[in-house]
């Protein structure tokens, strides 16, 4: 029983026998390794096979019902086999080139190396039939018979091991002669299979190598990254930020590692184009074959011995012939040798620089698609859409804007990712030009909505206005104190997904309560107190911001000596959040005293530090020259003439510095804040220096230092995802 | 001495001649200039015949068309460049000078002119 199959060759469809099939797939790969080096060796082989299925063709018309492997042999005389024709090859090569003795010898030698299996025992060389830089690594291999890919996985550690590999790869890349060595006759060998692949087909070829399945190779590769997001995902939801769940950065670092070894797979593997290589990758039908092989090397070897003895006829022919011509020949060649070996040094580096790149490319997509899926997560139960919607987002057009934009910025190259995903999964060959065409419409339609959407939301901040409201304070007599007589707002936790370390604000479904009030102490123009609450907001247009600011309210009342401050101001949904805030002005008479109370300062959303602790700031539009005071909580300041506030306990000498340019306390007192600032800036600064010098030194582990210092950053950029969010709400 | 060696070393050398005097009288197919070759006492295997033909096509001596051909696919179809065409006048004239030289030596005087 014969199984028939039908190929389709140089455009005929031919039934033939599966041993024909077999011999005439040999036949074809011993061909292809024969021209390995041959210029237009894909042109020969493509004339070889067409002429083959012509002569098959011619059979099939006679009648026969497949071809035959007894046709295919005849087939094959015909042709000539490797083995007939070298002969005649070796010195056409040197003739067609028309080129001296010595590139002719050299061209010889090469031709029947290759062909013979020299077999360099005892001396490395470097291997210019299989390589992809300089060919040291295959040379190596070869030398101990195994797959070169081994030498080349153990060159990378090399590389990452403080980069003694590439010193090392430089060196032999110097010293090993250069020669076409013989195929390793190695039984197994590893490939980057095409057949099985979703990338790169490394994860397919060495499922193939050891016989499992590609999935499962996969699964193992993808396992740090799939934790990572599940991690990611448990993290967001549970929202638990001082202490995680799981140590993200360990599996983070592992998914880059992961990462990089495919890459350098990809990079180093090569793929199993040819059937023989196929089954060289799968150690199939191997054993038969090796035979086989070394049965040929065998005869070939007899045959290069008599050859070499025809060679020195030849040579002295030769030399009698074209002694003049060799002159010129010989410079040519070798011109001719450089360039071929920076071309080809060339093309290995921009196979590395490609497959990096793309696999770059890869990584930020799928980083991008994955800060989507974040994002979904978040607005999905965080509820962060709502919170937009309620407080950011004004009109119909502001929300289509905002959220189209943001669908289609990060929705179209996410789902464009998922159906080029899917494509590969269902082998999908065929080019789509129309997907590529309208994802890349719908993506720029969501960055000119984006590019609105930002347009839009900044003009609505663009305005600031400020409301006055006069407190009556006519109950002050010799002293103000000021305090906040209301509880702290505290963070009520009703949006999980918003960290919340800090209080002093709330939000929920329909209000914001903040804290941001300011203080501001100016002399009093008459003998009286007065205390003026300034709220501001922003808005599209004056006018607008001015309704903004009329439209919420913030307690403050002057009871005996107090001035009560509320704790917060609220926002309705309505009213929008537009960086409103409060400014409370309070003017005190010559000679007369405030004390600003310690609830102030805990209670109170000040941005501004006193004396190491908070400092009070004026806004642009209030016209102080210095914006800067330190006043310290709980201690009773008297008004100078200057509008000076002034200690009575620690009298102004103190204050004084030896100072030449020392005009009033108040510059005075703002050098010394600023110098003090500084100098404590400059202590955090060597502090942080020296924790984070501490830190690389305890990080420091051998032989994998340098692989894990970037994944320290990638697990950080992961992990940022989530925080970030919460980041973009708390400036909001 | 192998004298099968000695034998396909002159055989080789005139080789690429042949190929291009054949070509040279027009258009031809791989496997007729084999066939002709034959006819001619002079055995080429098709193997090695292509990569010469591709060689030779590469160095601008030759050049090819596609034609149409009754059962299948198109068929390529060489000729002589006019650099192939210069090429195998200088080839001619230094194969007859090898011949002359040859004759002379070997004895055989009357092929002289």
């Amino acid at each position: 029983m014969k199984k028939i199959i039908n190929i389709n060759l140089s455009g005929r469809v031919i039934p033939i026998e599966d041993a024909a099939y077999e011999s005439l797939q040999r036949y074809i790969e011993s061909l292809r390794r024969y021209f390995a080096h041959e210029e237009g060796r894909d042109e020969i082989i493509n004339d070889i096979e067409s002429r083959i299925a012509e002569l098959m063709d011619a059979q099939v018309k006679k009648g026969a019902p497949a071809v035959s492997e007894a046709d295919m042999a005849l087939i094959i005389d015909t042709m000539g086999r490797v083995e007939d024709f070298e002969e005649v090859e070796g010195e056409t090569a040197g003739a067609s080139t028309a080129s001296g003795t010595a590139s002719a010898a050299a061209e010889e030698e090469s031709v029947f190396s290759r062909t013979t299996g020299y077999k360099p025992r005892g001396r490395l060389y470097r291997d210019s039939n299989d390589k992809i830089l300089g060919g040291v690594c295959s040379g190596i291999a070869n030398y101990f018979s195994i797959d070169p890919a081994i030498v080349r996985i153990i060159l990378v550690l090399l590389v990452f091991g403080a980069g003694t590999g590439i010193l090392l790869y430089l060196l032999l890349w110097i010293f090993l002669p250069k020669r076409p060595l013989a195929n390793n006759t190695v039984a197994k060998r590893f490939f980057r299979n095409p057949d099985d692949r979703i990338i790169g087909g490394v994860a397919g070829g060495i499922a193939a190598y050891f016989n499992k399945d590609a999935w499962t190779i996969r699964l193992i590769w993808l396992a740090p990254l799939l934790l990572n997001i599940i991690l990611a995902v448990l993290n967001a939801l549970f929202d638990d930020h001082d202490r995680n769940f799981f140590p993200g950065a360990f599996v983070g670092s592992f998914t880059f590692t992961f990462f990089i070894s495919y890459v350098v797979l990809w990079i180093i593997l090569p793929e199993a184009r040819s059937s023989f290589q196929k089954m060289e990758m799968r150690g199939e039908d191997v054993d038969v074959h090796r035979i086989k092989e070394n049965v040929k090397i065998e005869i070939e070897q007899l045959k290069a011995k008599t050859q070499a003895f025809g060679e020195d006829v030849k040579e002295q022919a030769r030399q009698f012939a074209g002694s003049a011509r060799e002159f010129a020949g010989a410079g040519r060649t070798v011109a001719g040798d450089m360039t071929q070996a920076t071309g080809s040094a060339a093309r290995g580096c921009f196979h590395i620089i490609g497959v990096i790149l793309k696999a770059a490319l890869l990584l930020f997509l799928g980083f991008m698609a994955f800060m989507f899926f974040m994002g979904l997560v978040v607005l999905i139960f965080g509820g962060a859409g709502e919170l937009a919607n309620n407080f950011l987002l004004e009109d119909r057009g502001q929300k289509f804007l905002g959220w189209s934009g943001l669908l289609l910025l990060f929705g179209v190259p996410f789902v464009a990712l998922i159906t080029w995903a899917v494509r590969r999964l269902m082998r999908v060959r065929t080019h789509n030009r129309y997907l590529g065409w309208s994802f890349g419409a719908l993506w720029l339609i969501g960055i000119v909505m984006a590019v609105l959407f930002a347009g839009s939301m900044f003009s609505s901040f663009r305005h600031l206005s400020k409301v006055p409201l006069d407190v009556p304070a006519t109950s002050v007599q010799d002293r103000l104190i000021v305090r906040v007589n209301q509880p702290q707002i505290e963070y009520s936790n009703y949006y999980s997904f918003i960290d919340a370390d800090r209080d002093g604000w709330d939000v929920n479904e329909d209000t914001m309560r903040l804290s941001d009030v300011r203080l501001r102490i100016d002399r009093s123009s008459d003998a009286q107190y007065h205390v003026t609450v300034w709220r501001y907001s922003r808005g599209d247009g004056g006018r607008e911001a001015l309704r903004r600011a009329e439209a919420f309210t913030y307690p403050a009342s002057v009871v005996d000596s107090f001035l009560n401050l509320g704790s917060g101001f609220a926002i309705g949904r309505e009213q929008k959040y537009r960086n409103q805030y409060v400014v409370v002005q309070i003017q005190v008479p010559v000679g007369k005293k405030i004390r600003i109370d310690a609830s102030v300062n805990e209670r109170l959303e000040t941005e501004l530090e006193v004396e190491g602790r908070r400092r009070w700031f004026a806004e642009r539009d209030w016209d102080w020259a210095n914006e800067a005071h330190a006043w310290q909580v709980n201690t009773d300041y008297v008004m100078t003439e200057s509008g000076e506030l002034v200690d009575p306990a620690k009298p102004v000498t103190s204050t004084k510095g030896d100072d030449y340019e020392y005009k009033s306390g108040r510059s005075d007192s703002l050098r010394r804040a600023i110098d003090q600032k500084r100098e404590q800036l400059q202590r955090d600064q060597e502090q942080l220096e020296r924790l984070q010098r501490e830190d690389e030194d305890r990080g420091t582990r051998p032989a994998t230092d340098s692989v894990d210092g970037a994944p320290a950053a990638q697990a950080g950029t992961l992990g940022a995802a989530v925080p970030s969010f919460d980041a973009f709400f708390l400036v909001i | 001495m192998n004298i099968e060696n000695t034998q396909s070393q002159m055989r080789k050398g005139i080789l690429e001649f042949c190929i291009l005097s054949i070509i040279r009288r027009g258009e031809a197919y791989p496997s007729d200039i084999v066939e002709e070759m034959k006819g001619a006492q002079l055995h080429i295997l098709e193997g090695t015949l292509y990569p010469l033909l591709t060689r030779l096509k590469n160095a601008e001596m030759l050049t090819y068309r596609w034609v149409e051909s009754s059962s299948g696919p198109p068929r390529k179809y060489f000729m002589l460049t006019e650099k192939g065409e210069a090429f195998y006048r200088e080839l001619e004239q230094t194969w007859q000078e090898l011949s002359n030289a040859v004759n002379t030596l070997t004895g055989k005087k009357e092929n002289l002119s």
